[in-house]
């Protein structure tokens, strides 16, 4: 009979599924016997069917958002750009410098993006109630890597 | 090797798209993490190259700013009077599991991810993020330890722990 201690070393096989058959058997067995263990295991599946109602949406719905099946990624970005550009009306035709830009909020550059080796100078973007203004700071990014600039 | 821009958008634009809708719940919150997401690729890899493991840097950013931009979203809500909760509306109360992975650090967010939304494997995270498979299992397991605490506490599961 498997101990405490040992069920929960292969906690994290028993909830993700890879333990093998008599292993998965052997914890079975003494999460029947075992009150503590037992709810420690079915507090946290239900933990994990939680995190399974999260819907992954469909990206279907957005294919026409962002047309690039065919062409390089640099048209696509052009592509994209003039449409940003087409959109953006009455509020600025050339970015600025980012320092000169309005900034808010919170700019995040992740340890990933850091260990990337280029830095992200991502400006952030509020409109004029103080809100983020995430299409304004999509169309600079779109409208600087199309230019080439940094 | 690796993995040129535009080829990355193909394979995984709607792999990024879900992990950021996961998140957000929302279309054009979604999309507009997509895109934010893969000009920021193009950006940091298009001098040295893409990373080796295409797919553990796209999970790990791509939650970052949808889990970032959720949380502005709270923020504003909230100045504005909105509810917070869409329990009502889905039957699962999204606002509050989105918010307890908006609690956890990175690693343990983008193991979760990796291992409940996309079924890899322990080893397949070990490798796509770089680190010893045993290492994977701890946030694993910690991970889900405190969405457990989370949930716990806004009443969305049992706690029954003594
Ligand atoms: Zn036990």
């Amino acid at each position: 009979m498997m101990d405490c201690q040992r069920v929960e070393s292969l906690l994290a096989d028993y909830l993700g599924g890879e333990l093998s058959t008599p292993e998965q058997a052997a914890v079975d067995d003494h999460l029947a016997e075992c009150k503590r263990c037992s709810a420690d295991v079915r507090s946290l599946t239900a933990t994990l069917d939680a995190l399974g109602q999260l819907d992954a949406g469909s990206f279907e719905r957005s294919a026409a958002v962002i047309p690039m099946r065919r062409g390089t990624w640099r048209q696509g970005l052009a592509y994209a750009a003039v449409l940003m550009i087409g959109c953006m009306v009455g509020w600025v035709m050339k970015p600025a410098d980012p320092a000169a830009l309005p900034t808010g909020g919170s700019t995040t550059q992740t340890d990933v993006e850091r260990g990337g080796g280029r830095s992200f100078d991502g400006a952030s973007f509020v409109d004029a109630k103080g809100r983020p203004d995430s299409f304004r700071r999509n169309a600079y990014l779109l409208f600087k890597a199309f230019r080439g600039g940094s | 090797m690796g993995v040129d821009a535009a080829s990355a958008f193909e394979r995984y634009r709607a792999a990024v798209y879900g992990w950021a809708y996961r998140v957000l719940g929302d279309h054009h919150d979604a999309l507009d993490v997509t895109q934010d997401v893969f000009v920021t690729w193009w950006r940091v890899h298009r001098e040295n190259g893409a990373p080796a493991h295409p797919i553990g840097w796209l999970r790990t950013v791509t939650i970052n700013r949808a889990i970032n931009l959720f949380k502005t979203r709270g923020r504003v809500r909230s100045l504005e009077g909105e509810p917070v909760s869409d329990l009502a509306a889905t039957g699962v109360d999204r606002e509050v599991v989105a918010g307890a992975l908006a609690g956890l650090p990175e690693m343990q967010r983008a193991v979760l991810f990796a291992k409940v939304y996309d079924g890899c494997t322990f080893a397949e995270v070990a490798e796509q993020l770089d680190v010893a498979v045993s290492t994977v299992k701890t946030h694993y397991v910690r991970g889900l330890q405190s969405v457990r605490r989370a949930l716990g506490a806004a009443g969305v599961i049992a706690m029954e722990m003594g």
